[in-house]
């Protein structure tokens, strides 16, 4: 495992060796797949409450009189849908309508948004900005911070109690995607009432100085340390798309299922007149779910064939529901497929599975 | 006498008989385990051919033979219990045992000892 000695850390490392991580190479970050059990870490967040380290996400900072503005270019949501201190799910769309990314744009006035980035697309998204600020004439500057935040998730049907004892008052007061300034032993940082899980909880975006702190003031409270393995699974138990799986720059947001975070009635943002275009003409494809009795469970990449054993489609994502205790996945049919089970091909197997709504829990 | 294989599995071999099973290293890593497919009784295989798949949350793994032999008998509780594998992998958790192997099959595997060595370097 000499690879993980050339990853970059988190401040929370050492807290995750501490407490009995198993550390992987997660896209270049060494983090923790799992502390005991995925599983387990799976039930807890269903059940109770459990935490992550997601410090790998990106933070930028967009600021200036036309910050609002110019996000609201760049972006295919309408941040006109909310008021300062919430915060919008959103796809980043390049001018064909597929994804440079999916974000979530918080803003805390006009002239002060900050943005929040998938970790393998920080260096991509900052560049994506810059040059699109560059060529508009507006007057805002944006910052890639993320070097100096840590994110931790809280999440679970009794996170809020729990942020409760640690943040009095705040949780009760937010709306989803709410968030507010906090302070812990002397540092600063967010309370986004956000999540990746389905459940309630928080995402709470701090100094990287007093990540520690938190982590193990949480686990001491009762929290449950988590790995990013049952984050995957919990966030496909929900359906959410991933970004390089369900989501890239092959896929448009119209066949991803996001048409509700593209607001065609917009006056204009980047990839909207592909949006409208392909709506017009239809989409070609659609993302399915599907739940699989026969094991091994299809996987990313496995094959939806047809019934001559030609390939229709492609898996975005499968695993094991720890909740439903069967396979389950996401993927991509041609949008006139009208059945109620699909042949899939696996590496081992060919294999019916049953299509299902894309919430399974 | 017990040995590993680069592969991470483990054989006891007693007479001409080989329990096989995955190492308490490659159970750790793959994670909660969530099914194991057994091989059929009187299958035979030949060393480097799959015998069995274990699934965890996150991955299947193929499990490659490490002898010539035919399965004589199956670890039938992992079919309700593939957990075994994580609780106890080079106890409880065996997949199964061979039959007809020769003792120079094993000849180039490690012993525990260097097996662990392997996994420190």
């Amino acid at each position: 495992m000499s690879s993980i000695e050339n990853c970059k850390k988190t401040a929370l490392y050492e807290n995750h060796v501490k407490h009995g991580g198993r550390i992987v190479d997660f896209a270049g970050w060494a983090l923790p797949v799992q502390y005991e059990s995925m599983i387990k870490e799976h039930k807890a967040v269903r059940e109770a409450a459990g935490v992550f380290d997601c410090s790998h996400m990106g933070q930028f900072f967009v600021s200036g009189p036309d910050a609002y503005d110019f996000v609201n270019f760049m972006i295919s949501n309408n941040l006109d849908k909310i008021e300062a201190g919430r915060g919008l799910y959103s796809g980043l769309l390049y001018e064909n309508g597929t994804f440079v990314d999916d974000i979530i744009v918080y803003v805390r006035s006009r002239e002060d948004i900050f943005i929040v980035v998938n970790a393998a697309n920080i260096e991509k998204d900052i560049a994506w900005f810059t040059e699109q600020l560059s060529k508009s004439s507006f007057d805002a500057k944006i910052e890639d911070r993320s070097e100096e935040y840590s994110l931790l998730a809280v999440q679970g049907p009794t996170a809020p109690e729990f942020i409760e004892k640690l943040f009095p008052g705040i949780y009760a007061d937010l709306k989803t995607f709410g968030h507010s300034d906090i302070t812990f032993e002397g540092g600063k940082g967010i309370l986004c009432r956000t999540g990746y899980t389905g459940e309630a909880g928080v995402e709470l975006i701090v100094e990287n100085s007093i990540a520690p702190q938190l982590l193990d003031k949480l686990i001491e409270v009762g929290v449950t340390p988590c790995g990013l393995g049952s984050r995957d699974s919990l966030r496909l138990e929900k359906g959410f798309s991933l970004y390089g799986h369900e989501i890239t720059d092959e896929t448009n947001a119209l066949e991803a299922g996001l048409a509700w975070v593209c607001d065609l009635s917009k006056e204009n943002f980047i990839g909207k007149e592909a949006l409208v275009q392909i709506k017009e003409a239809g989409v070609q494809r659609k993302l399915v779910g599907f739940k699989a009795s026969v094991r091994p469970i299809p996987r990313e990449g496995d094959k939806f064939v047809d019934a001559d054993g030609n390939e229709i489609g492609f898996i975005t994502s499968g695993s094991m529901s720890p909740i439903l205790n069967c396979g389950i996945g996401l993927g991509y049919l041609p949008k006139s497929f009208s059945g109620e089970v699909v042949a899939v091909q696996t590496k081992r197997k060919l294999m019916e599975v049953e299509l299902c709504s894309r919430t399974f829990v | 006498m017990k040995y590993y294989t680069k592969e991470h599995e483990w054989i006891e071999l007693n007479g001409d008989v080989a329990t096989v099973g995955i190492s308490v290293h490659a159970a750790d890593e793959l994670g909660d385990i969530t099914f194991v497919e057994l091989p059929e009784g009187d299958a035979a295989f030949t060393k480097g051919a799959v015998f069995s798949v274990v699934e965890s949350v996150k991955a299947a793994s193929d499990i490659y033979s490490p002898v010539n032999g035919t399965v004589t008998e199956i670890n039938e509780e992992l079919e309700d219990s593939p957990e075994l594998v994580n609780e106890s992998a080079e106890d409880k958790g065996w997949i199964c045992k061979f039959s007809g192997v020769a003792e120079s099959d094993v000849a180039g595997y490690m012993t525990a000892e260097q097996y662990k060595a392997f996994l420190a370097g």
